[in-house]
């Protein structure tokens, strides 16, 4: 994609820099300020033909003193004076262009700021690229246009390892001929859904669901079809017809295992495929009643699982319970909520070791459903225990210290040191951690061209796919320096790593297994054994 | 920036007028709804059906009709099928606004003859099933491009249409239709509008204004000005579409400095003053327009704002007293000075602004019978001192009993205020509002000048009366306005303009009317505070029945159901 033309400027660590004027400090507490700051200037051009464009909106936005922003001006240029030394994040937007924000290769990345030393003035030129534009119409059953729609469009993102269609910031809402127009798109693959509210206002509807029909006309997450844009490429006469609404109620109870209602329980709906919260209970703040009921309106068919947690002084409860949502209400939903399983176990030290000292060290539990996360601190030197497991979690060790890893989490009987496991409610288990100080490690150069490709991520990854779980230690992503440089400590040992250069990686791209199956054939293979440091050089592999 | 004191003082003043009204406003509530239903016992869930259809009495099919229990504890969706057909059920007994939308119509409510007239929820009782009938009207569009001094889209700006009319006394702007937003073309078209003339609105959502250096969105009004005087009226007629109404404007702009300086009535520069900077245009309803801003003057008296965007406005100054826990305690009213001045914004910075802030005046006085009349025993004169214009001011609501003997008290007036005073038991009326022996009845009044005045409210049982009836042939209810022959009383609040709705045989009252001339007008539906509007009554006067009420008479009269 051009994305690597554009951001010239943010993309090396230095940008060109003029010579600083000569400044007198005003009174000697502003000495560290240039009087009246540092100025950012350029200019903003299309990146396809280097065209100048006017009216865009170039902002600065730095953590201290908020934001400033400008337009260009009618030859392109722009100017924003008064800024003070430290880190500022730059967006330039233009109607039409794809939005780009300061130390991006690609739009799907997250933007870094730019630090601005206090010195000198900075002249930069930014080349936007043409966004994608999705255009149609939503009819209704009976093909007749449907006013006030909201479509959205999705992109598939990694979250605990499984992918989640999320909005991105384009949505629309169509007009009385049903038209919709989403734009300034950056290239990639979309899903587009269109939904009507129940609910009247935007903050109503926070708490009320909606239920989106995805293109081409299903209700069905797994149904929808995918669009792939270019860059800059205009995609009309996408109609298809909204799912009439079918305003399914669920209603149930939160019990406790005596059968008493449960007050105050936080009551969710969560997307069976990807645990993403579908509904929030209604009213009472997502939370159960007096009587433990709760209520979600407006819920569309599917496959879910309704999860209840209540934080109690004697530890947490939780419950879910899996349904299915058809054309009828479901009502007497029961959940029985549990205090959930308990974990017991110690640390040591593989055979040959010695345990180092422990003291910032914790047991944690992250669940698979959520971003819930359980702790439990090192009791009598070694020992721990993790309470209100209830459903998937994945067992790590925070706070080791440098050289030391994770050799193995025994849990009984079956290694629990990568990927996740069910616990299910109110269960027994023992673990055994064993920590190791001879892991591996791995560093490298990537050059494009012979040349050191600067800020590129890597990738490393076991050959044997049967091991890319989420979380692993063998899966594993860094970015290179500015010199191409990279390192990534705590591997396990292994014959057969794949490793791999890529000019961006979408935020946390790297669990994607389906990623991991289309670069395989060209990574580079390396082995590593136990205490090894393996050296590679990469080729900079173009998506 | 404000002080946590000053927001502590804010808080107490807010509190407190806040208590004046509740405690003197009790029944004499002018357009009170029903009272909120005591909770009943849920036995059996109910149902609320009925069919969408077109003026012409075609069924609308595909049509979404939107259930909303006004608690906001519920809300419902449906979409009518082949006939035009819908039918929702399991609903909790209660009010329920039922709302039906299509492309192409103007969204409307069950119980609605007019989109825009006050729309009455659907009753369901337990285990009731409500049938419901929707109608709606062709809706007209506006669409076009907004292109900055380029000719570049500009994208993302929020387009309304709305209209003008006249509430209170002012002239204020509601959105009507369904807004849009421009697309990456810089295209817009904001749909479902009802016949009428309407102003096109523009504005980028405005980024957080506490910065320095972001730049100021400015709402825009079509062909391209920031004030609504001299914006393009556009007419639409039913079902139409207007296409080409372009805006030209950048919709954001930098702001400049404004500063100025805040003296007391001695002259001296006057610190820790409350600066409020508000547009000084017409009302737009919901907000929208230009936003407020607020500032506290330094130990010199002066002060400065950042980054306004150009426009018209005014400059509101108020000093609070330091805050006296003993004397809220006792019910003291802290004693405030106030003062405005207004100034322009344009491209460059603005100083020297200069306001002078004085005590404000307390009306104080009593409600004396006219000779001839006797007061009850029971009586309650509600006075409702509204600020003209708005403002930072607070409207004051008192009411005053035979408890107090009718003596009143209003304290913190400054300004231009409109006095709207009315009496119960129903027969009597208001006679004459003096301040300062001078005849103020149905006039604004000015406490600019001094400290404290004198008021008398004098009231009389020889109020004249009409009761009436409409020939409705069975349709609904309708809306009966009285109001003078003589324009120039068409003031408000005016003690000879009243509204009321008929029963549904048609019969309806007035009391308390004072002698005139007056005009009688019976029509389907009323929107909102329409009666208020003189433009209205213009309209009405051709169609109006006349009748001249001598003092204390009794009258009945057979009314016809007008056109709109």
């Amino acid at each position: 994609m051009p994305f690597c033309v554009v951001l010239l400027a943010f993309s090396l660590e230095n940008p060109t820099a003029q010579q600083p004027p000569t400044r007198i400090p005003l009174a000697p507490e502003a000495a560290d300020l240039p009087a009246g700051g540092v100025t950012l200037s350029g200019r903003v051009v299309s990146a396809a033909d280097g065209r100048v464009l006017r009216g865009a909106e170039v902002a600065a936005a730095n953590p201290r003193v908020g934001a400033r922003s400008t337009l260009t001006d009618g030859d392109g240029r722009f100017e924003l004076p008064g800024l003070i030394p430290g880190p500022w994040t730059v967006t330039i937007s233009k109607a039409g262009f794809v939005t780009q924000q300061s130390g991006q290769r690609h739009p799907s990345q997250p933007a870094r700021p730019f630090q601005i030393s206090g010195d000198r003035d900075y002249t930069v030129e930014f080349a936007l690229v043409r966004g994608g534009v999705v255009a149609g119409t939503i009819v209704d059953q009976f093909g007749e246009a449907v006013a006030g729609a909201q479509v959205d469009i999705l992109r598939s993102r990694m979250v605990r390892g499984r992918r989640q269609l999320a909005a991105v910031a384009s949505s629309d809402v169509t007009d009385d001929a049903g038209a919709f127009r989403l734009h300034s798109l950056p290239a990639g693959d979309y899903y587009i859904t269109a939904s009507l509210r129940a609910a009247p206002s935007e903050s109503e509807l926070s708490i009320a669901s909606r239920q989106p029909t995805y293109f081409p006309g299903t209700p069905n997450a797994t149904e929808a079809q995918r669009v792939t844009l270019s860059a800059g490429e205009e995609r009309s006469g996408v109609i298809f017809p909204i799912v009439p609404p079918n305003a399914v109620r669920v209603s149930g109870t939160v019990v406790n295992a005596a059968g008493m209602a449960v007050e105050g329980a936080s009551v969710e709906l969560l997307n069976a495929s990807d645990f993403s919260v579908a509904a929030r209970a209604f009213g009472n703040f997502g939370q159960t009643y007096e009587n433990g009921r709760f209520t979600m309106l407006n819920v569309a068919p599917g496959s879910y699982v309704l999860s209840a947690s209540v934080a109690r002084p004697t530890g947490a409860e939780s419950a879910f319970l899996p349904i299915n949502v058809g054309v009828d209400e479901v009502s007497g939903a029961t959940l029985v909520a549990s205090r959930g399983a308990t974990v017991t176990g110690s640390i040591a030290a593989i055979p040959g070791s010695t345990l180092p000292p422990l003291t910032r060290v914790t047991v944690s539990a992250r669940s698979m459903r959520s971003s819930e996360v359980r702790t439990a601190s090192l009791e009598r030197g070694t020992a721990f225990t993790l309470r209100g497991l209830a459903g998937p979690y994945a067992i790590g060790v925070d706070g080791l210290p440098t050289g030391w890893g994770v050799a193995s989490i025994d849990l009984d009987g079956s290694d629990v040191a990568d990927g996740a496991r069910d616990f299910p409610a109110a269960g027994q288990f023992t673990a055994r951690i064993v920590l190791t100080n001879r892991l591996a490690e791995v560093t490298g150069v990537v050059s494009s061209n012979r040349e050191p490709a600067p800020d590129v991520d890597v990738v490393i990854f076991p050959d044997d796919a049967g091991k890319w779980t989420y979380p692993s230690r063998l899966v594993r992503a860094a970015k290179a320096d500015a010199s191409g440089r990279f390192r990534i400590t705590g591997l396990p040992p292994a014959s057969r790593y794949l490793a791999i250069a890529l000019d961006y990686l979408e935020q946390d791209e790297y669990q994607d297994t389906e990623l991991l199956d289309r670069v395989r054939a060209r990574a580079t293979a390396f082995s590593v054994g136990e205490s090894e440091n393996a050296s590679i050089e990469l080729t900079l592999v173009r998506r | 920036m404000a002080s946590s004191t000053s927001m502590a003082i804010r808080r107490v003043t807010a509190t407190l007028s806040v208590a004046l009204t509740t405690m003197a406003w009790p029944a004499a509530q002018r357009s009170a709804g029903p009272a909120p239903a005591a909770p009943t016992t849920i036995t059996a869930t109910g149902g609320i059906r009925g069919r969408v259809l077109s003026s012409g009495g075609a069924p609308i099919r595909g049509a979404q009709v939107r259930l909303r229990d006004p608690n906001g504890r519920d809300y419902r969706l449906a979409t009518t099928d082949e006939q035009g057909q819908f039918d929702v059920r399991d609903l909790t007994p209660g009010e329920w606004t039922v709302t039906a939308s299509k492309a192409g119509f103007v969204s409307q409510q069950a119980g609605q003859t007019s989109p825009f007239e006050a729309a009455t929820p659907v009753v369901l009782a337990n285990g009731q099933r409500v049938t419901v009938d929707i109608q709606l009207m062709r809706g007209a569009a506006i669409s076009g491009r907004i292109t900055d001094e380029y000719g570049e889209p500009v994208a993302r700006a929020g387009v309304r249409a709305m209209r003008a009319r006249t509430a209170g006394g002012e002239r204020q702007l509601v959105a009507a239709g369904i807004a849009d937003q421009t697309d990456d073309l810089g295209a817009f078209r904001v749909y479902g509008l009802p016949p009428g003339d309407y102003y096109v609105s523009a504005a980028l959502r405005s980024k957080s204004d506490a910065f320095q250096g972001e730049m100021q969105t400015v709402a825009t009004y079509a062909p391209g000005t920031r004030r609504v005087a001299d914006a393009q009226l556009i007419k639409v007629r039913m079902g139409e579409d207007q296409l080409g109404i372009d805006i030209t404007a950048p919709l954001r702009t930098p702001g400049v400095n404004v500063s100025g300086i805040v003296f007391s009535s001695s002259g001296a520069p006057a610190p820790r003053v409350e600066v409020h900077l508000l547009a000084d245009d017409v009302v737009v309803v919901g907000g929208g327009g230009s936003k407020g801003r607020f500032v506290m003057t330094d130990a010199a008296g002066r002060f400065t704002v950042a980054n306004m965007p150009p426009g018209q406005y005014v400059a509101d100054a108020t000093l609070f007293p330091t805050i006296n826990p003993e004397l809220l305690e006792q019910r003291i009213t802290p004693i405030i000075e106030r003062g405005a001045t207004s100034f322009e914004v344009g491209r460059s910075d603005v100083a020297g602004v200069t306001i002078t802030i004085r005590p404000s005046a307390t009306l104080a006085g009593s409600v004396a019978a006219e000779p001839g009349s006797v007061l009850p025993r029971q009586y309650e004169v509600a006075i409702r001192a509204q600020p003209v214009g708005g403002g930072a001011n607070p409207s004051v609501a008192i009411a005053v009993t035979p408890g107090e003997g009718g003596k009143f008290s209003i304290p913190n007036l400054a300004g231009r205020y409109r006095f709207d005073i009315t009496i119960r038991p129903q027969d009597w009326m208001v006679r004459r509002f003096e301040v300062d022996g001078r005849d103020v009845t149905d006039a604004v009044i000015d406490f600019s000048g001094g400290t404290t005045a004198a008021a008398r409210i004098v009231v009389t049982d020889r109020a004249a009366r009409l009761t009436g009836s409409v020939t409705l042939n069975g349709a609904r209810p309708a809306s009966v306005v009285i109001f003078p022959d003589d324009a120039s009383k068409w003031t408000y609040p005016s003690r000879f303009v009243k509204a009321t709705r008929t029963d549904a045989e048609g019969r309806f009252m007035f009391s308390g009317l004072p002698e005139e001339h007056y005009r009688l007008v019976a029509l389907a539906f009323l929107e909102e505070d329409e009666f208020q509007d003189p433009d209205f009554l213009e309209r009405m006067k051709d169609r109006s029945t006349e009748i001249r009420l001598g003092e204390a008479e009794n009258r009945t009269v057979a009314l016809p159901l007008s056109r709109r």
